[in-house]
C-alpha cells in the first residue's frame, strides 16, 4: 500500500527539517501527483501538523484529538436553540422570561435574535452553495453541501469581522475534496477515519491567503504593473494601452487561487505548490502579513506570459474575454516551473514559451 | 468590425438574480441553469442595431454580494447604461432596488440611463413580486421597465436594445455628451449619423409584460 508506505515515512523520519524539505521539493515539482496522504502533506504545510525538531511527529495525535474536541466546541457554542434557552430558565424557577424570549424582542440579549442572524447567515452560504461545481457530483450530495454549509458557518461566526465572503465556498471545497479522497484510501487507518470535517475546517480557519486581508489591488497592481513590466515589457504595454485594469481578471485568479481557471485537479497541483512555498503558514501564529504571495504573483505572470501571442493579437474586447475565460491547458506545471525561475532571477525575461495558437 | 458607437453597460442588483444569465442570454444565445457565481466582474460584448447604426455593447457583469461593492463601484463612473435586476421570485430582492438605486445615482453620471429589469418571469407560479409593483417602482424613480425570462430568452434582446435605444435619443438630443469618454460612449470609425433617413426611428416601447 503506497500510501501507508508514505505515511509511515513522515512518521519515522526524525529529521523534520530535512522532511520538510523534501515534501516541499515533492510539492514543487509538481510529484505529488496522486498522493493518497495529500491531505496530511497539506496540513504540515499549512502549518496544523506542525513539524518541531524534538518531538517530530510524536504530538500529532494529541495535536489532532485538541483540534477536534475545539471543533465540536465551536459547534456547540454557535448552535443556538432558543426554544432550549427558554426551557432551561423556565425549568428553574417556573416563570418564561418573556423580555428575554420574546421572539418579538428587539433585546440584543434575545437569543431569538441571534437564532434569526443565524438563520439568515445559513441562507447565504447555502444559496452559494448551490451554485458550487454544478457539473461535479461529490459536491452535489447533500453530506457534503451540509459539511460545507457547517464549516463556513462556523468561520463566519468566528470571524465576524469579516463574515462569510463569496468565493470561500470554493476556496473550501477543493481542501474537503482532498481530504475526502485520502480518507477513502487510507480508511483502514483509524488516524483518518472519523470525524474529519475538524481538521478541515483547521485549515480554512487558517487559510487567510486570500483577498479578504490582503488588498487585492494592491496585488493586482504590482502583478500587472511591477512584475510584469519586468517579465515581459511588450505585454505590459499591450495591456496598458487596451485600458485592462489589473483587478478586472487577477482578483478572481488570487482570490480563488486559479480555481475557476483550471480543472480543479489541476487546481490541486497548483495548490500543492503554493502552500508548500508559503512558509508563512506554519509560523506560529498565523498573520496575513507573514504569508508570501510570491508565487501565486510568478504564477498570475507565466499564465499571462503563456496567451501572450493571443493577446497581442487582441483588442482590448478579446483581451478581456481571454484573460476571463482562460484557455484549457495541458500541464499546468509548466506555471511552476516558470514562476520558480522567474522568481529566481527577478531582472530577467521569461523564455519564449511554445507559441500558442 | 467597425461601429459608429461603443455604448458601456453594467449590469447590477442581488446575488443569485440572474444578472449573469441574462448577459450569456444575450451575448451566446444560452442559458445555464447553475451559473457560476460572479468573483468580482464579467464581461460581454455585441454588435446592436439602433436606427441603422452599428452599436458595440460592452456589458460590465458585476457580483452581487456586498463584499464585491466597493471593487464594483467603480464601474458605474464611465457606464451610459444600467441594468438593475431583481428576482420576481425573491421579494427581498424587490426591496433592496433603492439601496442600489442610491448607490447608482451616487456614483455614477447624471446621464446614465437605468433599466429596470425583473428576471425569471418564467417563474409565474412563484412569482413574489406582481408586474404592477415593478412597474410603479420604476415610475416613481424614473426608470425603464421589463419584465425577462434568461431562461426562456423573453425579452432579454428588449432590454438591452431599448436601453440603447433611449442613449442613442440622448446622443441626438445633445444630453450625452460623446467627447467625454466617461458618460460610457465612445465614438467609432464607422459614420454616426443615420444612414437612412427614410426608415423611420423604431422607438415605440416594447411590451414590458413578459410571458402573458
Amino acid at each position: 500500500m503506497l500510501q501507508i508506505k508514505e505515511f509511515e515515512q513522515i512518521i519515522m523520519s526524525r529529521d523534520s527539517t530535512s522532511l520538510l524539505q523534501g515534501l516541499c521539493t515533492k510539492s514543487l515539482s509538481g510529484n505529488l501527483g496522486q498522493s493518497t496522504i495529500r491531505s496530511i502533506i497539506w496540513k504540515i504545510f499549512l502549518g496544523l501538523l506542525p513539524l518541531n525538531k524534538k518531538e517530530g511527529t510524536d504530538h500529532w495525535n494529541a495535536k489532532v484529538n485538541n483540534d477536534r474536541a475545539r471543533y465540536e466546541d465551536l459547534i456547540k457554542k454557535h448552535e443556538i436553540d432558543p426554544r432550549k434557552t427558554q426551557a432551561a430558565n423556565s425549568s428553574e424557577d417556573d416563570v418564561v422570561d418573556v423580555t428575554f424570549c420574546d421572539p418579538l424582542s428587539q433585546s440584543q440579549s434575545n437569543p431569538w435574535s441571534e437564532f434569526f442572524e443565524n438563520s439568515e447567515l445559513e441562507k447565504v452560504i447555502v444559496q452559494d452553495l448551490k451554485r458550487l461545481y454544478p457539473e461535479y457530483p461529490f459536491f452535489r450530495t447533500e453530506e457534503i453541501q451540509n459539511y460545507l454549509k457547517r464549516m463556513l458557518f462556523i468561520w463566519s461566526k468566528e470571524n465576524d469581522d469579516i463574515s462569510y465572503r463569496q468565493g470561500m465556498h470554493e476556496l473550501l471545497s477543493p481542501i474537503l475534496l482532498v481530504v475526502y479522497r485520502d480518507a477513502q484510501d487510507i480508511s483502514k487507518y483509524e488516524y483518518m477515519m472519523t470525524e474529519e470535517e475538524d481538521q478541515k475546517l483547521k485549515l480554512i480557519l487558517n487559510l487567510k491567503i486570500d483577498a479578504y486581508d490582503l488588498p487585492i489591488f494592491k496585488i493586482s497592481n504590482r502583478i500587472q504593473y511591477l512584475l510584469l513590466e519586468k517579465k515581459d515589457p511588450e505585454l505590459y504595454r499591450h495591456l496598458i494601452k487596451m485600458a485592462i485594469e489589473p483587478q478586472i481578471y487577477l482578483l478572481r485568479w488570487v482570490r480563488l487561487l486559479f480555481g475557476r481557471e483550471f480543472h480543479i485537479d489541476d487546481a490541486i497541483i497548483l495548490w500543492d505548490a503554493i502552500f508548500s512555498d508559503c512558509g508563512g503558514f506554519r509560523a506560529e501564529k498565523v498573520s496575513s502579513s507573514d504569508i508570501d504571495l510570491s508565487l501565486v504573483e510568478h504564477i498570475s505572470v507565466a499564465m499571462l506570459h503563456y496567451i501572450r501571442k493571443s493577446l497581442l493579437a487582441s483588442d482590448s474586447s478579446y483581451c478581456l474575454k481571454r484573460l476571463m475565460r482562460y484557455p484549457p491547458v495541458e500541464d499546468v506545471h509548466i506555471f511552476i516551473e516558470q514562476a520558480l525561475e522567474s522568481r529566481s532571477r527577478p531582472n530577467s525575461l521569461l523564455p519564449s514559451m511554445e507559441p500558442l495558437t | 468590425m467597425s461601429y459608429s458607437y461603443l455604448f458601456k453597460y453594467i449590469i447590477i442588483g442581488d446575488t443569485g438574480v440572474g444578472k449573469s444569465c441574462l448577459l450569456l442570454q444575450f451575448t451566446d444565445k444560452r442559458f445555464q441553469p447553475v451559473h457560476d457565481l460572479t468573483i468580482g466582474v464579467e464581461f460581454g460584448a455585441r454588435m446592436i442595431n439602433i436606427d441603422g447604426k452599428q452599436v458595440k455593447l460592452q456589458i460590465w457583469d458585476t457580483a452581487g454580494q456586498e463584499s464585491f461593492r466597493s471593487i464594483t463601484r467603480s464601474y458605474y463612473r464611465g457606464a451610459a447604461g444600467a441594468l438593475l435586476v431583481y428576482d420576481i421570485t425573491r421579494r427581498e430582492t424587490f426591496h433592496h432596488l433603492t439601496t442600489w438605486l442610491e448607490d447608482a445615482r451616487r456614483h455614477s453620471n447624471s446621464t446614465m440611463t437605468i433599466m429596470l429589469v425583473g428576471n425569471k418571469c418564467d417563474l409565474d407560479s412563484r412569482r413574489a413580486v406582481s408586474y404592477e409593483e415593478g412597474k410603479k417602482f420604476a415610475q416613481q424613480h424614473d426608470l425603464i421597465f421589463l419584465e425577462t425570462s434568461a431562461k426562456n430568452d423573453e425579452n432579454v434582446e428588449e432590454a438591452f436594445n431599448y436601453t440603447a435605444r433611449i442613449i442613442n435619443e440622448k446622443i441626438e438630443k445633445g444630453i450625452i455628451d460623446v467627447t467625454n469618454e466617461m458618460n460610457g460612449v465612445k465614438v467609432g470609425n464607422a459614420p454616426t449619423a443615420t444612414t437612412n433617413l427614410l426608415e423611420k426611428p423604431t422607438t415605440s416601447e416594447p411590451k414590458g409584460k413578459c410571458c402573458g
